[in-house]
């Protein structure tokens, strides 16, 4: 029965508890940070780049007192589909690989390797790793609640322009609140419909008309009785006068240090340290 | 007030789908196995168009987007760990979707919500391959290919479970023939 236990696999919102610089910084500047980092990850220009983007998150782990190990665990199912995809890239040259002033450097078969592919290659699995452990970076280090205080305060110029700024972060908190009672709820959904002879795991492949049909008798009270929980609390929130979160005040209030400033100020420059028309290859 | 602020209802309607997505995405749920390369048709776009064909675009675009933070926080294949690739593409679902069902909803509910998953699922596949070859992960044939392969399975199966949800739940809501699940 263990492969039911869908709570467990729930990962996301896990908060490693600790007392790290970046455990105390101000949520606001982690999300910042985080967003930065994270795109210049994304659009780094060259391995030479992702590699300094790489070792600089690896440096924040450290200071944040995450176990290598843990970090890594997020690297290790994506391997399979790493591989396969340098296959792809081996074998049908991208377009953005493909360019004339390409050397190869080996070629047998339909296989070629060019310096563009293998710059492609090596850029993909740097950005995956460097992003990876942003991302467990930020969700180890922020509790759900924070996030949510941050995300609120992020947002909260969408107000001015007329767009629902707090809703949104209020969706999100909700979200996370959600998640565990929903995963809960599956579980037990599963676990009653395989009691009444229902066959999730039946069929092949190409049967997958019937496999989803199959999943039917899941999905269908999964969202009823997601919807119905909504309802009930849409109603809750009413009764209690919601009517808008706009000038709602915090019971802890976020405070903007000086070195919350400082720190996101030495983020935005390492971060834009990788763009440098210097780094090689 | 209706336009400046969503009602209750709007936020926790979006709230509950989004992490329906999210449970569907982490126990696993939301996979179906089918015979295309990638091994599997995801579900977990069908909550972003059940949402918009319940509540509108904007709770649409909303849990598209939670979905594409979420596929992006947790991705598995390195091409989602773009967020122009994971996040962007996604918050198209919700709203081609609603338009998809208001447009034809003069056809019939059951027309008009099947369209809506056959269009919600496309933008999925057609933006997120497109953003893929656009960022050089994969070239256009390659990318063609997958869309073929994998789009269709998908689009029967996201028909397969949206249409009976939304149909159910709005016989609950109307009371007729009530159904206690």
């Amino acid at each position: 029965m263990g492969q039911f236990e869908f709570l467990r696999q729930v990962t996301i919102g896990i908060y490693l508890p600790g007392d790290s610089p970046l455990h105390r910084l101000d949520p606001r500047v982690k999300l910042v940070g985080f967003a930065f980092l994270a795109g210049a990850t994304a659009l780094a220009p060259t391995v030479t780049a992702g590699l300094y983007l790489l070792l600089l998150s690896l440096l924040l782990l450290r200071i944040a007192n995450v176990s290598l190990g843990f970090a890594l665990s997020g690297l290790k199912p994506a391997l399979p589909f790493l591989l396969m995809l340098a296959l792809l890239e081996l074998v049908f040259t991208p377009p953005m690989a493909a360019g004339p002033r390409c050397v190869a450097i080996w070629r047998w078969g339909p296989f070629l390797l060019s310096d563009c592919v293998l710059r492609l290659i090596l850029l993909i699995f740097i950005r995956f790793a460097a992003l990876i452990f942003l991302t467990s970076l930020l969700t180890l280090t922020t509790t759900t609640t924070e996030m949510g205080r941050g995300t609120e305060a992020l947002l909260a110029p969408l107000n001015r322009l007329g767009l629902p700024g707090y809703e949104l972060s209020l969706v999100l908190s909700l979200t996370f609140r959600f998640v565990p009672t929903i995963a809960l709820e599956a579980e037990r959904l599963v676990k009653a419909q395989l009691a009444r002879g229902a066959d999730f795991g039946e069929g092949g492949r190409w049967q997958f008309v019937r496999r989803a049909r199959g999943m039917l008798p899941l999905t269908v009270p999964l969202f009823l009785l997601a919807l119905q929980r909504a309802e009930t609390m849409a109603l809750a929130m009413e009764a209690r006068g919601y009517a808008g979160g706009q000038g709602r005040t915090h019971y802890r209030a976020l405070h903007f240090r000086r070195l919350d400033a400082v720190l996101l100020i030495v983020t935005l420059f390492l971060g834009l340290l990788a763009f440098l028309p210097s780094w090689p290859f | 007030m209706e336009s400046k602020t969503l009602s209750a209802r709007k936020i926790t309607v979006a709230a509950v789908l989004s992490a329906v997505a999210v449970v569907l995405g982490a126990t696993r749920l939301g996979f179906i196995p089918v015979p295309t390369p990638a091994g599997h048709a995801t579900i977990m776009h069908v909550p972003a168009i059940i949402g918009a064909v319940l509540e509108g675009p904007v709770v649409g675009v909303i849990i598209g987007g939670i979905f594409g933070i979420y596929s992006f926080l947790d991705a598995g294949t390195p091409i989602f760990k773009d967020p122009l690739v994971a996040i962007l593409p996604r918050l198209f679902i919700g709203l081609f979707a609603y338009y998809a069902y208001a447009w034809t909803k003069r056809w019939g509910i059951v027309t008009a919500v099947t369209l809506a998953a056959i269009i919600g699922t496309l933008t999925n596949t057609v933006l997120v391959l497109g953003t893929i070859v656009l960022r050089g992960y994969l070239d256009g044939k390659t990318a063609l290919a997958v869309g073929i392969t994998h789009g269709l399975p998908e689009i029967v199966v996201a028909v397969v479970i949206t249409l009976p949800v939304v149909l159910a739940w709005w016989r609950v809501d109307t009371g007729r023939g009530k159904s206690d699940l």
